[in-house]
């Protein structure tokens, strides 16, 4: 049983590395890219006969609580 | 009146570099008896008086400045210590853990520049609630920064009701108190170098005084932020 979490960062919050990875992309010649985002994402992987509704649980809160800050990010949790 | 001397809380997690100079700041003075407690420990031994958490690279920055420290087994018993009204200051990697943990507001980003900074900076104390503050007469602190992650953000809401609890307690300034877009270094929304908790006991900041604390040191600008919790501790004595 495995989740996915990707985290991303809100519209509107400075993100530095990849405002800079874009403007060298330009200056390199590469044309046409309107905005370069980068998304983070982490697999949890339980152990096999774990409880879902316990294991969706956890995932909801490690995901919230240490994998995003929520004044910065948005997340996603999906099962794969 | 006999007079114990404050204990100080010195918080060690795994990374934590600033953890002895935060020492020698507080063992420099009579008044207190500085500890070093390791973040595997799940209570502060009492009395608390003050919990320092310091700066440095506490679990190799993994994920996000402090981030990971919302899994040590300290953190709740300091949640428990702030709510008691406790005196803590987090300096640096202190204010980025104290952020993660949600003991305060807003979050701390990489620098404008995405550069690694190392520098000495000006500081407007813009507001005294907060113990360490609360005795420093002078209006300008100069004390340095060595930060990458120091950009302080919040939303704009909370910004706002920052700016209407009185929360803001430090800003970047230049040398006559001015906050302007030259002397903040980082970019910090608002000029923010340090901001407190709603009730005013918990203070976060990314600019380091214990660096300019000792009689040997460049500056002795840090050494205020001591004294004011000195004459706190005796104004809380007097009024008890």
């Amino acid at each position: 049983m495995k989740y996915r979490v990707n985290v991303q960062i809100k519209d509107g919050v400075l993100d530095p590395e990849m405002e800079t990875l874009q403007r060298l992309l330009k200056r390199s010649g590469v044309k046409g890219i309107r905005e370069l985002t980068h998304t983070q994402s982490f697999e949890i992987d339980f152990e096999d006969g774990f409880d879902e509704a316990e294991a969706e649980r956890i995932t909801a809160a490690v995901a919230g609580d240490v994998l995003a800050n929520p004044e910065i990010h948005d997340w996603t949790v999906e099962k794969v | 009146m006999s007079r114990r001397k404050a204990k100080i809380a010195i918080l060690d997690f795994h990374g934590t570099l600033c953890e002895r100079d935060c020492f020698a700041a507080f063992a420099d003075f009579k008044e207190f008896d500085p500890y070093l407690i390791s973040s595997d420990y799940d209570r502060f031994p009492a009395p608390v008086d003050g919990i320092v958490v310091p700066g440095g690279f506490s679990y190799g920055d993994y994920i996000r400045p402090g981030a990971m420290a919302r899994t040590a087994s300290i953190t709740r018993a300091l949640v428990e210590e702030s709510q008691k009204g406790t005196p803590i200051i987090g300096i640096c990697n202190g204010f980025q853990i104290l952020c993660e943990i949600r003991l305060l507001p807003g979050v701390l980003l990489k620098n404008r520049d995405g550069r690694f900074i190392c520098r000495e900076v000006n500081l407007n104390v813009a507001s005294r609630r907060n113990p360490f503050l609360r005795h420093v007469e002078q209006g300008v602190l100069r004390v340095p920064i060595a930060h990458k992650y120091g950009q302080y953000y919040a939303s704009p809401e909370t910004l706002n009701k920052l700016k209407a609890r009185d929360q803001i307690a430090l800003r970047y300034c230049d040398a006559d108190g001015r906050a302007t877009d030259e002397s903040n270094p980082n970019g910090s929304a608002e000029h923010i170098a340090g901001v407190t908790n709603k009730a005013g006991n918990v203070l976060g900041m990314m600019p380091h005084p214990e660096r300019r604390s000792l009689p040997w040191s460049a500056g002795h600008d840090g050494r205020l932020m001591w004294e004011s919790l000195i004459a706190f501790r005796e104004f809380a004595c007097a009024a008890g």
